[in-house]
C-alpha cells in the first residue's frame, strides 16, 4: 500500500519533470503555413550560444528543419523552406537541445502545396493515385498504409473475440435448474 | 380487451417461480435487490425468444457495440478538416488495436443498418404499428433516420474522397432545401469548420436524441407488451439472458469480420470532383440522383420515410379485425421494391457527377 502511494506521487511528479525544459520560446511568422511555403521562426529565452535542431512534428511524420544557434542574448531568427511533401495537417515546431530534450515549442497548421495551375480533370477518370509533383488528384483508390497487427494484439483480438463467443453461446444454451 | 395492455395478472407467480428456478447465490441476491433485478422477471410471451422477435434487440447490441468503439476511436480522431484524415491514418496504423478497432466500428454500423431494417419490416409484417403502438412504431422510424444520419456523418468523418464527396452532397442537399437547412452549411457557423459541427453530431447530439428514442420506444414495449396473442409464459430476464447471449455471438462475428476484412481509407479529399460511390446504406440515394439529378437525394428519403411515418395513419383498422388494406400492402410492396430496385442498380450503376448539375 505504501509503494502504492509512492508511485501515485513519483505519476504526479512526471509531467512537471517532462515540460521543466521547456523553458524557451518560439514565434512563428505565421500561425498557417502552406507545404514548400517560407516560414519565418523566431526563439527567444534560450540557452545562449547554443545549437538547436528544429523539427516539424506532425502526426505520422517528422522533419527536421535545420540546426540554428542562438546568439548571446539567447535568441534566433530564421527563414526556412517547409518540407513540400508535408501533408495537410496540425504540426508542432521544436527546438530541441542537444541533451535530445524539447525546450521550446509552437503549433502549427500546414495546408496543402499551392497546386500548379493544370486543366481540370475530366469527370470520371476515376482511379488516378496522385501524381509524382505532388499535385492531389481525386481518385477512389484505397491508400496503401502501412497496416501491421502484432502478435499481441493478434492474440488480443483472438481472446476477445472468443470470450464474446463462447460467452453467447454459454448463455444461450444454458437451460434453467430444475427446481 | 388486447392481451398485453398492463396484463400483469399472471407476472407474480412466474416471477416467483423464475427467482425459485435460478436458486441465485447470496452474493447474486444482494446484487438483485439493491438494483431491483427483481423488476425485469415480468412475463413475456414465448415468441418474445423467436429470432425475428429478437432483431430490435440485436440492434440494440449493435448500437452498444458502436459507442463502445466509438469512445475508444475519439480518443485519437482531430475533427479539423487539416487533421481528419491524418488522425485516421495514425488510428490505423500507429495505434494499438486501432485498425481493428475501427473496422469492428464499420462492420457493426453495417450489421445495425441491415438488423434495423429487418426489424422494421417484420414489425410492419406483423401490423404491430395498430393501435395502440402507433408511437412505438415512429419512435422506431425516428431511430431509423437517426442511424442513417450516423451512418452519413461517420462516412464524413473519414475526410477521404468519398467523405468528402459526401459532405459536399449534405451541403448541396441542404442548400436546395432552403431555410430549413442553413444549418448543414458552412456559413451557419463561421468560427468552426463544418466537420467539427458533424462531429459533434456525431458523438453527442444524434446518440442522444438515438437514446431518448430508444428510451421511449422501450418505455412503450414494456407496458404495452410486444404484439403477440401467445400467453405470457416465459420472464423478460430469461429473454434477457439469450438476447445477450445472441449479441454476443453477433460481437464475435464482428470481430472476426473486421479481423479479416478491415475496410481501407482513402486518399485525402479533393473538392469539386465525384468520383466515388457513398457507403452501401447509401446507394438507393445515389440511385435516385442518377436518375433524377440532386433533387433526388431529397425525394428518395422522403417517399420512403414520409410512407413510414404515414403507415399507422392510412392503416387504422384494428388488429383484431384482420389483415391491412390490400391497397397498404400493395403500396408497401412498390416501395420495398423501388428501395431493392434502387439499392441493386446503386451498386452496379455508373459513377456519375451530381454536384452543380
Amino acid at each position: 500500500m505504501r509503494g502504492f502511494g509512492w508511485s501515485l506521487l513519483l505519476m504526479a511528479c512526471l509531467p512537471v519533470t517532462a515540460v521543466a525544459h521547456e523553458t524557451g520560446v518560439i514565434r512563428l511568422g505565421a500561425k498557417t503555413a502552406s507545404a514548400g511555403g517560407q516560414l519565418e521562426i523566431r526563439g527567444s529565452k534560450l540557452t545562449k550560444g547554443t545549437e538547436f535542431r528544429l523539427e516539424l512534428r506532425g502526426v505520422m511524420k517528422t522533419f527536421t528543419l535545420l540546426n540554428v544557434r542562438t546568439d548571446t542574448t539567447g535568441q534566433f531568427v530564421v527563414h526556412l523552406s517547409l518540407p513540400a511533401d508535408a501533408a495537410p495537417g496540425n504540426y508542432t515546431v521544436v527546438a530541441v537541445a542537444p541533451d535530445k530534450d524539447v525546450v521550446a515549442r509552437a503549433d502549427l497548421a500546414m495546408t496543402a502545396a499551392v497546386p500548379q495551375p493544370t486543366s481540370p480533370m475530366p469527370v470520371g477518370h476515376e482511379g488516378m493515385a496522385p501524381s509524382a509533383s505532388g499535385t492531389p488528384h481525386a481518385t477512389d483508390a484505397m491508400m496503401d498504409l502501412p497496416v501491421s497487427t502484432g502478435s499481441v494484439e493478434w492474440a488480443a483480438i483472438t481472446a476477445m473475440t472468443a470470450l464474446s463467443l463462447f460467452g453467447g453461446l454459454w448463455l444461450l444454451l444454458r437451460r434453467a435448474q430444475p427446481a | 380487451m388486447e392481451r398485453g395492455l398492463n396484463d400483469r395478472t399472471d407476472a407474480a407467480p412466474i416471477a416467483e417461480k423464475h427467482t425459485h428456478l435460478d436458486k441465485p447465490s447470496k452474493a447474486g441476491n444482494v446484487v438483485t435487490e439493491r438494483l431491483a433485478w427483481n423488476a425485469l422477471e415480468y412475463p413475456v410471451p414465448p415468441s418474445a425468444n423467436r429470432m425475428p422477435y429478437m432483431l430490435g434487440g440485436i440492434t440494440f447490441f449493435g448500437i452498444l457495440v458502436l459507442i463502445l468503439t466509438g469512445v475508444f476511436l475519439d480518443q485519437f480522431y482531430n475533427p479539423s478538416p487539416l487533421g481528419a484524415h491524418e488522425s485516421l491514418a495514425y488510428i490505423m496504423t500507429r495505434v494499438q488495436l486501432g485498425n481493428w478497432i475501427r473496422s469492428v466500428h464499420y462492420w457493426a454500423a453495417s450489421l445495425v443498418l441491415v438488423t434495423i431494417v429487418l426489424h422494421l419490416a417484420y414489425v410492419f409484417w406483423r401490423r404491430s404499428y395498430c393501435r395502440p403502438r402507433e408511437i412505438t412504431w415512429w419512435s422506431g422510424t425516428a431511430m431509423l433516420l437517426v442511424i442513417f444520419a450516423l451512418a452519413f456523418t461517420g462516412t464524413v468523418l473519414r475526410g477521404d474522397q468519398e467523405g468528402g464527396e459526401a459532405l459536399a452532397h449534405a451541403v448541396a442537399g441542404a442548400e436546395l432545401v432552403g431555410v430549413p437547412g442553413v444549418v448543414m452549411t458552412p456559413d451557419f457557423a463561421p468560427s468552426t469548420s463544418l466537420l467539427a459541427r458533424l462531429h459533434n453530431a456525431h458523438v453527442s447530439l444524434l446518440p442522444l436524441a438515438l437514446f431518448g428514442l430508444i428510451a421511449l420506444h422501450f418505455f412503450l414495449i414494456r407496458h404495452l407488451g410486444i404484439n403477440s396473442r401467445e400467453p405470457k409464459t416465459h420472464v423478460f430476464t430469461m429473454h434477457l439472458r439469450r438476447l445477450t447471449g445472441l449479441g454476443l455471438v453477433f460481437a464475435a462475428i464482428i470481430g472476426m469480420v473486421a479481423a479479416l476484412f478491415p475496410p481501407g481509407l482513402g486518399f485525402p479529399a479533393v473538392d469539386g470532383v465525384e468520383v466515388t460511390k457513398p457507403f452501401w446504406p447509401f446507394l438507393w440515394i445515389y440511385a435516385a440522383e442518377n436518375t433524377l439529378g440532386m433533387v433526388g437525394m431529397l425525394i428518395a428519403p422522403a417517399v420512403i420515410f414520409g410512407f413510414l411515418f404515414m403507415v399507422p395513419v392510412i392503416d387504422r383498422r384494428p388488429n383484431e379485425a384482420g389483415g391491412r388494406p390490400r391497397w397498404v400492402s400493395a403500396t408497401a410492396a412498390a416501395v420495398a421494391l423501388l428501395y431493392l430496385i434502387a439499392l441493386v442498380y446503386g451498386i452496379f450503376a455508373p459513377k456519375m457527377q451530381h454536384l452543380g448539375m
